[in-house]
């Protein structure tokens, strides 16, 4: 089966050219309209098999009006015209209940062109059948079992979209892309019952089927199996070595979690960030330099504009360890009296827009993930954080379980390492950050390294 | 719509005038009303009245240059806006996270270690869901750490676990499942021996066991697969100064903030409210912690169970998809040994 919509960029045209008319039916002279259509195949292995093919077609559109500073939102998944009109009502509505907000300061609108953003669309992907989707399944399957005999892939996937997205608004802004997308990931075991080991993920995201889903089923495997034989742990701080995976899941990734937070702008306005107050200070070592880089070629998280139709560009948000800067959206930004960065998301459904990095990227060091550990006389490897989402956002205390985690003595990882719990705070974390490696991993809003960690307190049983 | 601002504003702005340290609050409602129509080749044609009405609410605050915050989540499947005319209204709500976050300001850190402790009903839900009620959905059972111990003794007599369709105010509830089952109790653990498994058409029929009606899909675009409802620990017979009495230093823990659970049953959850216990009694309060433990070790460890019970209302996620459920108990007292605390001090 051939992802099919091609044609519906045009559509999306079409549908928000009728905008303006629709506000001006109804007396609105403040709107924006944002809308998308997607294509997406899935495949889901469960227990060393494809046990299901999902496909899915969906469009959305969302609307914003503002009338005397009262704003509203609505949202429909249908583009004809008798919805759109009457989305558009009922978010004219709901200004009636919202108090003037002063600080509003309209939609925005851009002077600037939008940046050439590469490698965002391969038609390859266009053309993938799910045939293709499951031989991309099944290579991954074979790669996992491929380590060790008593290995089993309880869960995995290969998904392909093609989205387009517009923005149009009454300031003036109108914007299309159109993208695709592979993502995939493997999940590992090693033995059952009481031997099994915890399950190692390993998963990746392309803009086109330049994949390597052999090594990202035998990656997974390798772990597990390394985790199989029980090795000793105990209380105290060492080094600690974090897999991309551990810090850049969407998920479970420590860095990705916290640093996606503490960097909007949206978050220093409300002061629940825990950098907020921290611009200009050093936080960590000279090493740790953090873009929020959307204009990346061929990145997951790239794109030629925000939510609201503003350009994106390049920010250094971390510079040598130094708080360099934020990211804003339009709002959030005039409240700061800052312009926007181009850094708007938006909750679809409730229309709420937020500032929130796009693309967060480490700046690589050197060295593959062994070359860290290589450098441990005698600590651990996270290859995952189980529980890093209940780390407090707002303070940047976390306290997870390496889950797989790995015993490692001597440069060598001697076996998996059960019940370890690692805790602190964030800016405690990375002060004591020793290397960085420059194995990049791409999780769809972030490109994360590897990154061994000095003095981490580990808690065991 | 007039009514549910002023609700929502009431709560803001009696969490910021509680407490000058506070300085932000934010909620969140959110009600959504419809039907659910289920149609299959078998002949089946269910139509389904859903609700379900939801309040978020956090507040943060900075004390001493060290920022704190606390979050509450309520809500409802069965009573719509009712449930919070009647039970969690805006004061209820206000007074439970200002308490919070001012154990949060005061809070001395906790220790790093194992400890024994008494965990809330909140917190012994969080423990039946993540603990062992993962572990018992039968397409993760046979991969994971329970899969040799079907009909085995794995926690004390005392300790019975459920997963429900229908129990008061659970915000699980369901009559009849998303493959058109009719939903029925799952007994997982029954008088401390592994039990049975939740399961869909597709499981119940590998395991020659009629199904328990835990197909649930987050809305009609992705599949149903087995997911929780209302799980929990079946009340005990000591009162909370019995579980305390004993207990010369150890944790109460009353709040959670998630958890996450593993196929070889390491679990982990997140803390917000904590006291010390010391000699036997609930002394200062302890800051954000989390604990972590394997499951079946910890449910061999529970020394105790109360003569109370709640439920709460939660949001689980498995396979990209997000369900309401609902989990409780009694409270629960655990030996040294079961759970480690990852504190700070």
């Amino acid at each position: 089966m051939t992802l099919k919509p091609l044609g519906q960029e045009t559509q999306l045209r079409e549908v928000l050219e009728t905008i303006p008319d629709h506000a001006r039916r109804l007396g609105l002279n403040e709107f924006e309209a944002f809308a998308y259509s997607k294509s997406s195949r899935c495949l889901m292995i469960d227990t060393n098999r494809i046990n299901s093919a999902t496909v899915v077609e969906s469009t959305g559109l969302s609307i914003r009006v503002v009338r005397d500073a009262r704003a509203g939102a609505s949202f429909c998944s249908s583009f004809r015209s008798k919805d759109i009109e009457k989305c558009m009502r009922s978010a004219k509505a709901l200004t009636a209940s919202n108090q003037p907000d002063l600080d509003w300061p309209g939609f925005p609108c851009s002077k600037g062109k939008y940046p050439e953003v590469k490698g965002l669309f391969d038609s390859g992907l266009i053309s993938l059948e799910l045939n293709g989707l499951k031989d991309m399944a099944e290579t991954m399957i074979e790669g996992a079992r491929s380590v060790a005999e008593p290995i089993s892939v309880t869960l995995g996937g290969v998904e392909c979209s093609i989205q387009s997205t517009g923005v149009l608004n009454s300031s003036g802004i109108e914007a299309h892309r159109r993208e695709t997308a592979l993502q995939a990931f493997c999940v590992s075991l090693w033995g059952s019952g009481s031997s099994v080991t915890a399950e190692s993920a390993q998963g990746s995201m392309s803009r086109s089927t330049n994949m390597d889903f052999e090594k990202i089923g035998r990656d997974s495997a390798e772990i597990a199996l390394k985790s199989s034989v029980i090795a000793g742990s105990h209380t105290g701080e060492c080094d600690v070595v974090f897999s991309p995976a551990a810090l850049g899941d969407s998920d479970s990734g420590l860095l990705n979690i916290m640093m996606q937070k503490s960097l909007s702008g949206q978050s220093v306005i409300r002061k629940n960030s825990f950098l907020s107050e921290l611009l200009g200070e050093q936080i960590a070592p000279k090493e740790l330099t953090i873009y929020d880089n959307p204009v990346l070629s061929g990145a997951g998280g790239s794109k030629q504009f925000d939510d609201e139709g503003m350009p994106t560009k390049k920010k250094t948000l971390i510079k040598e360890g130094v708080v360099n800067g934020f990211v804003w959206d339009n709002y959030y930004g005039a409240k700061a009296h800052r312009s926007s960065t181009g850094n708007a998301v938006r909750n679809q459904l409730t229309g709420a827009v937020s500032s929130s990095p796009l693309n967060l990227q480490i700046r690589p060091g050197s060295g593959m993930l062994e070359d860290l550990v290589a450098e441990v006389d005698d600590g651990y490897l996270v290859w995952s954080g189980q529980g890093v989402h209940t780390s407090n956002l707002e303070t940047g205390d976390f306290s997870f379980v390496a889950n797989p985690g790995l015993k490692i003595r001597k440069g060598q990882i001697v076996g998996g390492a059960r019940g370890v719990m690692i805790s602190g705070n964030l800016l405690e974390l990375i002060k004591g950050i020793s290397r960085i490696g420059a194995d990049i991993t791409d999780y769809g809003n972030n490109l994360m390294p590897s990154i061994r960690f000095s003095n981490v307190k580990v808690t065991t049983g | 719509m007039d009514e549910k601002i002023s609700f929502l504003k009431e709560i803001c702005l009696g969490i910021i005038h509680s407490d000058p340290r506070i300085t932000t609050s934010v909620t969140n409602y959110r009600d959504t009303s419809g039907q659910k129509l289920l149609v299959t080749s078998e002949g089946t044609c269910v139509v389904t009245d859903v609700s379900l009405a939801g309040l978020m609410t956090s507040a943060s605050g900075r004390v001493a240059g060290r920022s704190v915050s606390s979050r509450d989540e309520v809500g409802t499947v069965t009573r719509g806006w009712d449930f919070f005319e009647k039970k969690e209204t805006a004061k209820t709500i206000t007074d439970r996270l200002v308490k919070r976050i001012q154990g949060q300001m005061n809070g001395i850190p906790a220790k790093r270690g194992t400890f024994p402790c008494i965990l809330s009903p909140r917190v012994v839900g969080m423990l039946a869901h993540e603990a062992l009620g993962h572990l018992a959905e039968a397409d993760s059972f046979s991969t994971g750490a329970f899969g040799d111990l079907e009909g085995k003794r794995v926690a004390p007599e005392n300790i019975t676990i459920l997963d429900s369709p229908s129990i008061n105010d659970g915000f699980g509830n369901i009559k009849i499942d998303d493959e058109g089952v009719i939903a029925r109790d799952a007994v997982l653990i029954r008088n401390g021996v592994l039990g049975e498994q939740m399961t869909d058409r597709e499981w119940a029929a590998r395991l020659g066991t009629p199904p328990t009606g835990n197909a649930r899909a987050e809305s009609y675009r992705v599949p149903p697969i087995i997911r929780m409802r209302n799980t929990y620990f079946a009340g005990g017979d000591m009162s909370l100064d019995e579980l305390l009495e004993d207990k010369k230093f150890g944790y109460y823990c009353v709040d959670v903030k998630g958890g996450q659970t593993e196929t070889n049953s390491s679990f982990q959850v997140g803390i917000q409210e904590c006291y010390e216990i010391r000699d036997g009694e609930i002394s200062k309060p302890v800051r954000d912690l989390a604990f972590s433990g394997i499951a079946v070790d910890s449910l061999q460890m529970i020394d105790g169970l109360g003569d109370d019970f709640e439920i709460e209302s939660s949001y689980c996620g498995k396979l990209f998809q997000y369900m309401a459920t609902s989990d409780g108990g009694p409270h629960m007292s655990l030996k040294k040994g079961a759970i480690v605390f990852g504190g700070s001090g």
